[in-house]
This record gives C-alpha cells, structure tokens and sequence, in this order.
C-alpha cells in the first residue's frame, strides 16, 4: 500500500506537475493529436480540397505496389547503416575526450560544433565540396587518388553516401556528448579494480567500459535509428523533394512530404508515415530485445 | 470554486458578446452589399485598361445576377518573393487600386517560392482561403484539376481577358476552361563573358547563332581556358517541345515523343556530357546554379532570364561589366521561346469573385505590368504594354540590351504545357528517364521508348478518372 504523502510532499509534487505541464500540453497538442488525427486519415482519400471518402486498405495496398515507395523504402533501410557507423565512432571519440588529455576541453567543443551548425547550412557547405569543382575534388585529384572529377551530386551511386556522410558528422558530437555522459556515471572504482586484477586497457572498455554503457548504447541506437529512417533536411536540401538523382536519394520522408504537399495526397502520405512508423517500432522492440542488458543496475 | 464560476460566466459573456460583434459586422456588409453600389465605374486608367471595366461589369453589365458590388471588402492578395525588393511597387499599386476603389481593401502577403503552394493549399483546407493569389503555371495548373481556382473563361469578362497575348493566357488551359491571367515573364538572353571569350581567342562579337556553334565555342574555351563554355538549364519536357516535338496530340489522348526530331534532340545534348563539353553538375541543375557558376567566373556564358542580370551585377561586378548580351541561339527556326510565366488567380474559396477578378486583373493590367517592367528586367504578358517604346530603346549597358532582346522575342514566347490535369505526373518518366541519359544508365532510343509508353500509361489512367 502506498504512503501517503505529506502536505509539503504533495505542494513538491503539484509544483513539479505545474512544471512540466507546459511541455505535456506541446507533446499533445504537437505530437499525440497528430498521431492520432493521421490515423484515421491513412484510411481515407483526403486532399483537403475534394470531399473526403473512407477507402479503407486503399492506400495500403497502393503503397506495396508502389515502385516509387518502394525505392523510398530502401533507400531508408539502407540509411540505417549509419547507426553502427556513428555509434562506435562517437564511443571512441567519448572515450578520447574522457581522457586526462591536455586541451580536452577544446576538444570536447570542437566536436560539438557541428551539432549546433544548422543543417541546413551545413548541408549547403557539403554540397559546394562535393561540387566537381569542390574541394573534395581537389583533394583526391591532389593526392593522385583519381585523375577526374567526380560529380559526386548527380552520380547515383555517389549521391546517398554523401549524404550518409553529412548525417555521420553531424551526429558525431552529439552521441558522443552522451556517451561522455556516461563514462562519467560509471565508478572509477570499477575500472580502477579491473586493472589491479591485471585487465589491460582493452579488456577494461570491452568488460566493464562497454557493459555499463549499455543503457546510453540503447538510447542513442534508438534515437539514432530513429533519426535515420525519418532522415529529411539533409536530403530535401541538397537533393530536393525528388530525392535526385533517379530517385537514388528518395527517402521515406521525401517521398511522404512529395506525396502530401506537391501531390496533395494526405491519404496517401498518412498511410506511407503509418508504414514508416511500424517499421521504426518493430526496428526499436527488436533493440529493447537484445540492448536492455547492462548498466550498473544490472550488476547490482 | 466561486472563481471558477465566476471565470466561467466571463467566459460566456465574452463569447456572446464576439458573437453579437461579428454579428453586427456581417450585418454591416449585407447593408452595404443591398443599398451601397460602386460608383467608381466611371474611371479610366491610363493605359484605357480595363480595372474599371470590371467594375462596370460588377455594377451593370453583371446583369445575369443582378449583384450589386460589396462595400468594405478586404482583398488578400498574396505573392511570391516580391518583398522587400519590390515593396514600393506593390505598395503604390495598392494604393491606386484602393484610391479608385473606395471600400476596398487589398492586404498584401508576400511569401517564399516554396512555400507559397502548402500556405495556400492549408489555407484553402481551412477554410480561409487568399482572394487573389500569385502562382506560377505549374502549381496553378496542379490546382485547377482540383477544382480550387475561378475558371475565367466563366467568370471574367470578355474585355479582361482580351489583353493578354493568347498563347500566354491559354497556358493555364484545361479543357474550355482557363484559370489564371498571365502576369510578367523571363525570356533567355544569351549573355556571356567577353573577358573569357577573349581568352579563348574567340570574337566577342561574334556569338553564336545556333546551338552548334555554341557547342563549338564550348569546346574551345574549355581547350584554351579550362572553363566550360555554357551549363545547361535543363527542362526536358519544354526543350523537347520547343525543338519541334508534339507531345501530345491535339484530342489530349496519345503521347507523341519517340520521333526523329526528339531522338536528335536527346543525342546532342547526351554527347554534351560525354564530352565533356557542360559540368557533369549540371544535369538536372537549376538557374540559379548556372547564374552562381557564371558570375563564379567559372562558365563563360549564361542562357537565362534577363533578370538574373541583375543578381550577377550585384554579387560580380567585374563580370557584370564584361557580360555582353545576345538573342539566344535558337532550337528551331523560327520557333517559340519558353517563357518562364508568372499567373495571378482567384482561388473559388474566395468570398469576394468579382472583387478579386477585377483586382487579378488590374496588377495584371497594361499600366501595371508596364510600370513593373520599368523597375525590373521582366516582360510584360498584355499585348499593349509589350508594344510600349520602353522596350525598345535604352543603353548600351548589358540590362538594357538585354531588355530589347527578350522584348523582341515576346511575340514567340509560350509558358509550356500539356494542357492536362496531373502533368506533372505524366512528365515524371521523362524527367527520370532524360537523367538516366545523360548519366549512361540509358541510351537515347531505349529512353524515349520508354518514356513514351510510360507517360502514355499515365495520361491513360488520368483519362480514364475524366
């Protein structure tokens, strides 16, 4: 049976409900009433200019035989290559800066800037240096690596790498910020016993390092794999809404914004993000699955 | 919980006592709209266009439905990414429409190109729709075939829609029905870099005529100056008819784009990037990406809008002073230019029709559009303002060449259009089908091949919705 609380246990919490009142109203208001207004929606032709009909599995069964979705999809599945990516590089890159290294701290915000850079401009700068005539070029021609230019922008096998690569170093520092964060919480104690038992630098990170990460390892997964399949302004920047070249850049969230604001197809783009989002749920049940060991609470 | 009620029974008051407000306000127009006639028929405008002339029509010619004009209307009237440049401009009109127009209001909102189609369509979905709207043909014609724009075959009179050039008013036509009046456009000049030309050891004052020699000269100055000679401003759809392919036969039922003249189209401009000749960047690039390479110094010569000029005497001047101006090499003798229009419409969910058309009509107008031109290197669509002497006189610096140049083409320009609903679905496989070209992934038969039966399947499909 529960306590009951005191009179200033209760102000304590009243006040605390006052607090996050304001961000609960925004979640609603911007996150849970639009998920819930595009779930019948997906259901229905919806334009918002001819009358609205109930279609039932229409737009599902339009979608999977949709070539254009379909290379959407793809593209989207593929774009998660780049959480392993990010994920062991912003590991190392934490465990670097965690480091008693001299200028750490310049460190620490040198690879932070890009995280408060906006995308937006960040995603302009990558696509001038990977112009033909950008400075990536110039370096691979400068160090004999090719002989001519590449257009990395317009050649489709070129083009979503690139903007892998530009989601990978803007994402860097801000992983890394939170495995910081948490080497921090793990007792130095702990390691400081491992080596006296004789573990080497390595066999600390893999056997205790890395275990009680776990936790911070499942959160930026998760919002990392997230952050993937819903990929957008980099991609509608430097490719634009088609995702060119051929549709070697379409995403599912280009395709979704295409479908709903150019074609004006919100039935349509509702059932897409309906998909989309089943498939980031089904992607984050199977991370809980095999992720949610480790961290101290789990040794004690 | 005495508060509560309290709060509560200001609440009601308050709610009735808006409501008794906006009561009162819709009372006040329907006083107006039964006992207030607009008197201002009477007056002419400069140019004896016919801004009045609407009116007339809403006073008496507008006989069928014996409306009377509205007094205290509020016009929106929304455009695009004509703020802060062109701010007094706008304004001024405003000022003498309302002048003329007593009890009419113009709000003007001016917006981003990219966003103008989404603030439009959710405000439509809200039910809160702009009156008069600036769009360009393609997002107009998107949503005409949604019903969401006046037809102004129906609803304009016959003395508005006279003044415009035919070909330009007819670019938002579907089926008998057409839904914008066409307002100012961009014709391309062939401007290029002396300096560069120089270099190349080629006669400035020779630029080419046709499209050939300017491959030539390309090649030339990439040999002797390592600089591309020209980009392209790719669109497939509009060059390919512009080169003298149909498209589309004349009862909007067949795809006609596998002909001799397309294939030969399709293969000068693939050999242009096999050879190196244009950026590989290039494809599928836009203006703006030719205009931010030309005033670079990276790209000798520019086909774009003469407006553009502008931008590169403001970012380069020292290219700016070395641009010379010519007619742009021609695809086809004696054939039309694109014309990169600018409509102005009247969405249906507008409460004020006649209002809204008669002001859609007046920033539309001769004197409007001749005034507008004065101000930027754009062209006017009304035949009467196009024939003013402004066009063809000026000085020797390269805006002003380039002003006579594109006005002396106005007669030959015409905003492309197939004329459907859902074109741009039809044109998809030969946007993606013209990239696979250029990039090797096609050759130009297999991809005109394809792109034709594809599109064919689309326009099917979209003829038999109706």
């Amino acid at each position: 049976m529960a306590a009951k609380l005191s009179k200033q246990q209760k102000s304590r919490a009243g006040f605390a409900y006052l607090m996050i009142a304001p961000g609960v109203l925004l979640l609603i208001v911007f996150t849970f009433y639009p998920i819930v207004y595009g779930l019948p929606l997906a259901f229905t032709n919806y334009s918002a200019l001819d009358t609205t009909k109930w279609i039932g599995l229409k737009n599902f069964h339009r979608a999977f035989s949709d070539p254009d979705f379909y290379v959407s999809l793809k593209n989207s599945l593929i774009y998660v290559v780049v959480v392993p990516i990010i994920q062991i590089i912003a590991i190392l890159m934490a465990v670097l800066v965690n480091t008693k290294l001299r200028f750490v701290g310049f460190f620490r915000v040198a690879y932070f800037i890009p995280v408060v850079t906006s995308m937006v401009a960040a995603a302009i700068a990558w696509k001038w240096m990977y112009e033909e005539t950008g400075i990536l070029n110039y370096i691979l021609r400068t160090l004999g690596l090719t002989h001519h230019d590449i257009a990395f922008m317009v050649e489709p096998k070129y083009a979503l790498a690139g903007v892998m690569l530009v989601t990978i170093w803007k994402g860097l520092g801000y992983y890394m910020m939170i495995y910081l964060a948490g080497l921090q919480s793990i007792p130095s104690e702990l390691q400081e016993a491992a080596r006296i038992d004789g573990a080497n630098r390595m066999q600390v990170i893999r056997l205790i390092t890395i275990p009680l990460l776990m936790p911070f390892v499942l959160l930026c997964s998760l919002l990392s794999v997230m952050g993937a399949i819903r990929v957008f302004d980099e991609i509608f920047v430097m490719h634009g809404p088609k995702g060119d070249p051929i549709n070697s850049t379409l995403v599912t969230s280009v395709y979704t914004y295409k479908v709903a604001f150019q074609d004006f197809d919100f039935g349509y783009a509702a059932a897409i993000g309906l998909v989309v989002a089943l498939i980031i749920l089904v992607f984050s049940l199977f991370m809980f699955r095999y992720t949610r060991k480790g961290g101290l609470t789990y040794y004690e | 919980m005495g508060n509560v009620r309290r709060l509560a029974s200001i609440a009601v008051v308050g709610s009735m006592a808006v409501a008794m407000l906006s009561a009162c306000g819709n009372s006040n127009d329907g006083k107006t709209n039964a006992n207030t006639p607009n008197t201002n028929t009477g007056d002419t405008n400069a140019s004896g266009t016919n801004a009045t002339g609407t009116n007339t029509t809403g006073t008496n010619t507008g006989g069928t439905t014996a409306e009377t004009p509205k007094k205290d209307v509020t016009l929106n009237f929304w455009t695009i990414s004509l703020s802060p440049n062109f701010d007094d401009y706008v304004n001024a009109r405003i000022k003498k429409y309302q002048d003329e127009h007593p009890g009419i209001t113009v709000k003007w909102t001016d917006l981003p190109y990219g966003s103008m189609e989404n603030k439009l369509l959710t405000s439509i979905a809200g039910g809160n729709s702009p009156d008069v709207v600036n769009l360009n043909t393609g997002m107009t014609l998107t949503l005409a075939a949604k019903n969401a724009l006046v037809d102004l075959n129906k609803e304009a009179t016959e003395e508005q829609r006279s003044i415009y050039f035919p070909d330009l008013y007819n670019s938002t036509k579907l089926g008998e029905s057409a839904y914008a009046f066409p307002w100012y456009f961009g014709l391309s000049v062939f401007m290029y870099n002396k300096k560069i030309y120089e270099e190349a050891g080629l006669d400035p004052n020779k630029p080419p005529v046709t499209l050939d020699e300017l491959k030539q000269q390309a090649i030339q100055i990439k040999a002797k100056t390592g600089k591309y000679g020209f980009t392209l401003v790719s669109n497939p759809p509009a060059d390919l008819y512009f080169s003298g392919v149909p498209m589309i036969s004349d009862d909007k039922k067949k795809i006609i784009l596998n002909t001799p003249e397309a294939l030969a189209w399709a293969k000068w401009n693939k050999a242009l990037y096999d050879e190196g000749v244009i950026p590989k960047d290039s494809v599928g690039a836009d203006a703006n990406y030719a205009t931010d390479k030309y005033q670079g110094g990276q790209i000798a010569t520019l086909t774009t809008g003469a407006n553009f000029l502008n931008r590169v005497k403001t970012n380069a001047k020292d290219v700016y002073d070395n641009t010379l101006v010519a007619k742009m090499p021609a695809k086809k003798e004696g054939g039309n230019y694109q014309a990169s229009l600018m409509d102005v419409v009247v969405p249906t969910m507008s409460k004020n029709h006649k209002e809204a058309i008669d002001f859609a009509n007046y920033i539309t107008n001769d004197e409007s559009q001749l005034e507008f031109c004065k101000v930027v290197n754009i062209l006017p669509s009304t035949k009467k303002a196009a024939a003013d002497p402004f066009f063809t006189q000026g000085g020797d610096d390269p805006e002003s060449k380039a002003k006579i140049i594109a006005a002396s083409m106005v007669g030959q320009a015409k905003d492309f259009t197939l004329g459907i609903k859902d074109e741009s679905k039809v044109l998809d496989p030969l946007w993606k089908g013209w990239t696979k070209m250029m990039l090797g992934q096609q050759s130009p038969e297999d991809m005109l091949k394809t792109a034709e039966a594809e599109m064919q399947k689309q326009l099917d499909a979209i003829n038999a919705e109706g």
